[in-house]
């Protein structure tokens, strides 16, 4: 009786767990598809130090909810939140700021 | 002795100078570059400084070392402007001989401070390279205490922790930098104050740095930490100083100092040391001469 109660709440907790993954594994892809990924050509990015104040400048703006930084090819990525946008002149004044030039801003819906 | 004033004097503006270019970049260790604080963002660099003399060519035989820590704090008004204040500590230690008896003096202490601003009047950025042209300019106020005294009397003025005067700088400063190397130059001038019948004198450097990155050799797109090998050279002409309005003939000169140095940069902070070791040392009279300086700290942006 003990053996059956035990292998019944093994399988209960088996299902919970992967009812758990596939609703995040879920939610994940609704989210994911509604963030926008702006990626921008930032001209004058030489070195580490300089990552801090761009990741600084921009991830303060509403809606943003990562900033990284590719020193290798200047490039920033900015992943802003669903409803949000990022637009050029913001990101422009918000690199000046900075110290730098932006060259170049794209947008592409629902990528990560 | 005298001598000991100005460079004392030299190596604290040259390590608040240095600080002026740690808003963004790697930048040099000795020297400040062009490149600006970021508006609205703070810069904190904290530097120890160890430099000795003591090759006297008189028969004082005397062997002075000087310790000083250096607080800076930088803020950006704009992205092209930028303010700085800067506050020393100094220990510093005279062991000499007179009359066949060694005697030692010393004085630890705050310092005279600094405050300057710096203006970035070109910038002409590239992908992944720069060059940016800046001037700048400002005091020193005489907040360390000029009037220290031991068993023996009055320290002498170099001696002291602060000198009592009010001094003004000015400069214009390159960067030319790209992800594999940078280079820094610099102009500068400095006007010295009189206080207590001593005139410090003046002071013109130019400072030329290189640093190379030495790893990664190869970039990746999630590089986020650079280690540099840095040499430097600084030339540094000071005139005679002037005690109660006469020239000190056993002051001032000409020196050049190269100065190997590394640095670790990550995204919120740098450290970095580097040894400037003078090779060309042309002083006047019995003035005396530096055997190295010794520079180690950290810079941190928030």
């Amino acid at each position: 009786m003990n053996k059956l109660n035990l292998v019944s709440l093994k399988s209960l907790l088996q299902c919970l767990l992967f009812s758990l993954f596939i609703s995040s594994l879920t939610l994940s892809t609704v989210s994911s598809a509604a963030e926008t990924h702006y990626q921008l050509q930032v001209d004058g990015l030489v070195c580490p130090f300089c990552e801090y104040n761009v990741q600084k400048k921009l991830g303060k703006l509403d809606g943003v909810l990562k900033v990284t930084a590719n020193l290798k090819d200047g490039v920033v990525n900015v992943l802003v939140a669903d409803g949000k946008t990022l637009s050029e002149k913001q990101a422009k004044k918000e690199l000046t700021d900075a110290g730098f030039t932006l060259k170049s801003i794209e947008s592409h819906q629902g990528e990560k | 002795m005298s001598t000991v004033t100005l460079r004392v004097t030299a190596v604290m503006i040259a390590s608040v100078m240095a600080f002026v270019s740690i808003g963004v970049n790697a930048a040099a260790i000795t020297f400040n570059t062009a490149l600006p604080v970021a508006k609205d963002a703070f810069v904190n660099r904290e530097q120890l400084i160890a430099r000795r003399f003591k090759n006297d060519p008189s028969p004082m035989d005397r062997d002075l070392n000087v310790n000083g820590l250096i607080s800076v704090l930088g803020y950006g008004i704009n992205a092209k402007l930028a303010l700085f204040a800067a506050v020393p500590y100094f220990d510093k230690t005279l062991d000499l001989t007179a009359m066949d008896q060694q005697f030692t003096r010393s004085t630890r202490g705050v310092g005279d401070s600094k405050l300057f601003a710096r203006y970035t009047f070109l910038q002409h950025d590239e992908r992944s390279k720069t060059f940016r042209i800046a001037g700048f300019g400002g005091f020193k106020a005489p907040t360390g205490n000029d009037n220290k005294i031991d068993s023996l009397g009055r320290l002498p003025m170099p001696l002291q922790s602060g000198s009592g005067a009010w001094d003004y700088f000015a400069g214009v400063v390159m960067t030319y930098q790209t992800l594999d190397y940078q280079i820094d130059s610099q102009l500068s001038y400095s006007q010295k104050g009189n206080a207590n019948n001593f005139n410090a004198g003046n002071e013109a450097r130019a400072d030329i740095s290189f640093q190379y990155r030495l790893s990664p050799q190869q970039l990746s797109s999630d590089t986020h930490s650079f280690l540099y090998g840095v040499l430097e050279a600084n030339i540094i002409n000071q005139s005679n100083n002037r005690l109660s309005g006469i020239n000190d003939p056993n002051s001032g000169g000409t020196t050049l100092y190269l100065t190997p140095g590394i640095q670790y940069v990550t995204m919120k902070y740098i450290l970095e040391a580097a040894v400037q070791v003078p090779v060309i040392q042309n002083l006047n009279g019995s003035a005396l001469e530096t055997d190295y300086i010794f520079t180690t700290g950290f810079r941190v942006n928030f």
